[in-house]
């Protein structure tokens, strides 16, 4: 077979242009090799024919099948199907046989050709789709972000007054807020343990209402450990810092309100922190992925450590039901670039503001770790700036995961080589895989470092980054 | 900040009892501190300042050396990583995603396993090694499916034995390696496993027992014969029938006479296979007596005229299946037990001699029991050939059940030949004489002449449409495991000429293309690893 000119795509590539799940779920049925006829693709040639194209028609339930091509430099979709979502369900599943190649080479048929040389009067709306390459640069983070915390276009719109009315509205149910922690301490907290998720979930509601969504999240997490009242009363207890940080805003430092009004629930629109003043510029070096349902959002963190700087920074992408991530910063890749960090005493989360296009590869390297003490006296400092941090990134470098001595109940660990241990948080993740990975050799293993343990999410073994 | 702070011990004791009832230990304030009046609100601003220092002067625990793991020991030969694409792949097939799960080969959770199973093999063909984080995952996978046990070790290596060790749901794993029984590791001096083990257990020492010292096992087993349960008695007796000797005949011929029918047929199974048995003298005096294949000419068959007491005490069912004559049956029952040896010359010219008119059928259906039971591949190869005529010109279509179980006796080269030979004929008439079974029982992947019978069938079939649309599907299905990946051109041509010009919806067309898919998976998957 001749080079391929254009390359094919990953199915994850093709399953992130779905507008939404149903379509995903369809197109993977429409993959397959029994209901494409008379498909084909052409690559670009020195001839005026344009960039490669992918065409068929789809057996549907009907008589007439439908006829479905692909413009891969877009890319563009057209199919004669009534489905109003684009690209429809028969674009995505030609794309994906296209990428199974299961679609041999071919003559452009005379409807592609017809269709092709039609486009150009097209509505520029059809024409424009969301993974363009124009729109990547005005879009500071890959997917489409929604939900609470998002900067996005309703975010930057909110204009001063908004904002001052957002802040009174947050400061009556911080108020509120306050009087249920009161009432809480004086009644007792070894209540709490079993009244199940009623009373958090109330509490949280009430603060969604004065639009304080930030400090209701945080609420709402409470339920699932207010059976460990030591950690409970911890956590109550900067509830109410959080409060009277907020009512003192006047007399703390800037970066100090900016995290305290963030933890409340005031937003911070991605032009800002593009336009402020804390930039790092270094190579950055995906050190874990997770993704974690909240509500219906899927929220996915993606830690990254600078080379140079050794700075710790979270990118934060969002997707809505049905909607899927772009693959665009897998586990260990490299990127060289600028990230613009949301303000705050220490500063965690970021944007990428800017990104070399030569990329660096995924041949990634092994990061920079610590030691369990050195990373713990880190996570004390950035506690002390920012009281309320929950997760902190750990990348611990000759270290081993230890199993329970009794292996129904008991305790994980990751340890140094000389005993030394920090507490394991599973958290829904299965020790074995790292185990395995590790195989008794220390290695270097990054986690997120919360009260309950470090929950490991990348291990470096033989030169691979293997999530977790 | 304070110069004291009251015990975090004593806050808490305080939160969790409300201070409505206790009082809230005050810090120390000679600076002339600010809480707040309200001792709740005091209490949570002090849990608040002595939580988080308690968070951020989090000390490590020290775990004494023991607690740590051991690294497994490094095998002579080193497996390559096998590659990223072939990794992410494994993972895949180990744990479809949702990505996965409604389409394509992993739809079907039998096919992933075997998919897995020619992926390991492949891997450990070209010293490929399983990444370290999928052995567990595999290692789950084998808990379920024995398939997968043996495939483990080459492909994971020391890894494989090192995780087993430390879980007991991978314990499996040893028994895979060491290839001992499922039992467990048995020591035939342990007389302690024959009297206190389980069944398993006990069957695993006899064996291991025939295995050193063949005279000792029946020798145990025919004293304590009488006090094993029936249930022990079927599970035990088989141990014996490696090394047999005429030794073991006093204690077969007494479980001939046992009051279950299953161990009187074990055991009239194992008198025959054994020389001079009394029990096969018998036997074949009784099948002299009914047939006569003296000299070259006619065999002559004169069917026993009844049961006597003697047939019935060897064994002889006396109530014929439904539809069939009571003296055939006898017939078919002694020769089913009498040893093959005692036929003259090679056994297709055996068959080929004329039989007294209307008792051929009941003579092959003997021989063909017996050499099933005998697992004499020369007999069923010969037999195959007489009874799959017969089956396949609808004469005799109930002896499909035989032709299958002959199959089973088959050497593999065997079964490729008459494989490919039926096939020949047709996909509608192979059908009729279990071509499933027999491709079932082909070596992986199809060899040249199957795979070559096969398209050829598949391309007539869907051409002439002849062939009915369920067998299409489930050879289809059987193929797209077991074809060679590089006929995968020429299926996608076929799934092509199903399409073209197919009635909507038309069974074959999905058939024929979801064959190209699966082979389509299995080529990337084993290019992947190359």
């Amino acid at each position: 077979m001749p080079e391929q000119a254009a390359q094919r795509w990953s199915t994850d590539h093709i399953l992130a242009l779905a507008p939404d799940l149903a379509s995903r779920r369809a197109a993977q049925r429409l993959a397959s090799d029994e209901v494409w006829v008379e498909a084909g693709r052409a690559e670009p040639d020195s001839a005026a024919s344009g960039a490669a194209v992918v065409w068929g028609l789809a057996r549907g339930s009907g008589s007439v099948p439908y006829r479905t091509a692909v413009d891969l430099d877009g890319p563009r979709y057209r199919c004669s199907c009534p489905s109003r979502k684009y690209p429809c369900k028969h674009a995505l599943g030609l794309l994906l046989a296209w990428a199974s190649e299961a679609i041999p080479q071919g003559r452009i048929p005379g409807w592609v050709a017809a269709w092709r040389s039609g486009q150009e009067h097209q509505h520029p709306e059809e024409a424009e789709h969301p993974h363009s390459e124009e729109a990547e640069h005005s879009r500071p983070e890959p997917a489409r972000k929604a939900g609470s915390e998002s900067p996005g276009p309703a975010g930057r719109q909110i204009g001063h007054r908004a904002l001052a009315a957002r802040r009174s509205s947050i400061a009556t149910g911080l108020d509120d807020l306050d009087r249920w922690l009161a009432d809480q301490i004086r009644f007792g907290i070894a209540g709490l343990a079993g009244a199940g998720y009623e009373p958090w979930d109330a509490a949280a509601a009430r603060l969604v209402d004065a639009k304080a969504t930030a400090v209701a999240g945080t609420v709402r997490r409470l339920a699932s450990i207010a059976s460990d009242s030591d950690r409970l009363l911890t956590e109550l207890g900067l509830l109410r810092l959080l409060i009277s940080a907020f009512h003192a805003a006047d007399r703390l430092p800037n970066d100090l309100v900016a995290t305290v009004l963030t933890r409340c629930g005031m937003p911070t629109s991605a032009r800002d922190v593009l336009a402020g003043q804390s930039r790092i510029r270094d190579v950055w070096l995906v050190v874990g992925v997770r993704d974690e349902q909240e509500d219906t959002l899927l929220v996915r963190r993606v830690w990254l450590r600078g080379e140079a700087s050794n700075v710790p920074a979270l990118v934060l992408w969002f997707a809505g039901p049905g909607q899927a991530f772009s693959e665009d910063l897998p586990l260990g890749a490299r990127i060289g670039g600028e990230l613009a960090f949301y303000p705050g005493a220490q500063p965690l989360r970021a944007l990428i503001a800017d990104r070399d296009s030569a990329g660096l590869g995924r041949a990634a390297p092994v990061p920079a770790g610590a030691s369990i003490g050195q990373a713990l006296r880190e996570y004390a400092d950035a506690l002390a700036r920012d009281p309320w941090l929950e997760q902190w990134p750990m990348v611990l470098s000759a270290v081993v995961p230890v199993a329970p001595d009794t292996p129904s109940s008991g305790r994980w660990f990751i340890a140094e080589r000389d005993g030394t241990a920090i507490s394991m948080d599973l958290a829904g993740t299965d020790p074995w895989r790292l185990v395995g990975a590790v195989a008794g050799r220390p290695a270097t293993i990054s986690g997120e470092w919360s009260a309950s343990g470090i929950r490991p999410m990348a291990v470096w073994v033989d030169g691979r980054a293997v999530g977790l | 900040m304070t110069a004291y702070l009251p015990p975090w011990s004593e806050i808490l004791a305080t939160a969790l009892v409300g201070t409505q009832r206790r009082a809230v230990p005050l810090p120390d304030q000679h600076d002339g501190g600010h809480l707040p009046g309200d001792p709740a609100v005091a209490l949570l601003e002090l849990a608040a300042v002595i939580g988080s220092c308690r968070r951020a002067a989090m000390r490590p625990r020290v775990l004494p050396p023991q607690r740590l793991p051991a690294p497994p020991a490094v095998a002579g030969q080193r497996l390559l990583p096998a590659p990223p694409a072939a990794v992410a792949r494994l993972a895949e097939l180990l744990a479809p995603g949702s990505k996965t799960r409604q389409h394509g080969p992993l739809r079907d959770a039998a096919a992933r396993i075997e998919l897995l199973a020619e992926w390991l093999a492949r891997a450990a063909g070209n010293s490929m090694e399983v990444p370290g984080e999928l052995v567990p995952a595999l290692l789950d996978v084998g808990r379920r499916n024995p398939l997968i046990r043996p495939l483990i070790a080459p492909a994971a290596g020391e890894r494989a034995a090192w995780l087993a060790a430390q879980r007991a749901e991978w314990a499996y794993h040893h028994r895979a390696v060491a290839g001992a029984p499922a039992g467990g590791p048995v020591d035939h001096h342990d007389r302690a496993t024959w009297e206190l083990g389980t069944i398993g257990q006990r069957v695993a020492y006899l064996t291991a027992l025939r295995a050193a010292d063949p005279r000792a096992a029946s020798c145990l087993l025919a004293a304590e014969w009488d006090d094993q349960t029936p249930d022990d008695r079927a599970a035990l007796l088989p141990a014996l029938a490696a090394r047999l000797s005429t030794g073991d005949e006093p204690l077969l011929e007494r479980a001939l006479r046992d009051r279950r029918p299953s161990i009187r047929a074990t055991a009239g199974t194992m008198l025959v296979a054994l020389p001079g048995s009394g029990y096969a003298r018998r036997m074949a005096g009784r099948a002299t007596a009914c047939v006569d294949a003296r000299g070259a000419g006619t065999v002559l068959v004169t069917p026993p005229a009844g049961c006597d007491e003697g047939m019935r005490r060897d064994g002889i069912a006396v109530r014929p299946p439904a539809g069939v004559g009571q003296r055939a049956w006898l017939l078919e029952e002694v020769l089913a037990r009498t040893p093959l040896g005692i036929w003259p010359g090679p056994p297709e010219h055996f068959l080929r001699r004329p039989v007294t008119e209307g008792w051929a059928v009941v003579l092959h259906r003997g021989l063909a029991r017996a050499s099933i039971a005998a697992r004499d591949a020369d007999w069923a190869i010969a037999l195959v050939a007489v009874l799959a005529a017969c089956v396949r010109a609808g004469e005799r279509p109930d002896d499909r059940l035989l032709v299958e179980a002959l199959y089973d006796v088959l050497p593999a080269e065997e079964i490729a030949r008459i494989a490919a030979d039926t096939l020949a004929g047709g996909l509608a008439d192979a059908g009729a004489v279990g071509i499933e079974r027999l491709l079932e029982l082909c070596p992986r992947p199809w060899p040249d002449a199957v795979t070559e019978a096969f398209l050829a069938a598949l391309e007539a079939g869907v051409a002439t449409r002849r062939a009915g649309a369920w067998r299409v599907t489930g050879l289809c299905e059987m193929a797209a495991l077991r074809l060679p990946t590089a006929t995968l051109d020429r299926v996608a041509a076929i799934a092509l000429l199903a399409a073209s010009g197919a009635r909507p919806r038309d069974p074959i067309v999905a058939a024929t293309g979801r064959l190209a898919s699966t082979l389509r998976y299995r080529s990337r998957m084993l290019e992947e690893l190359l």
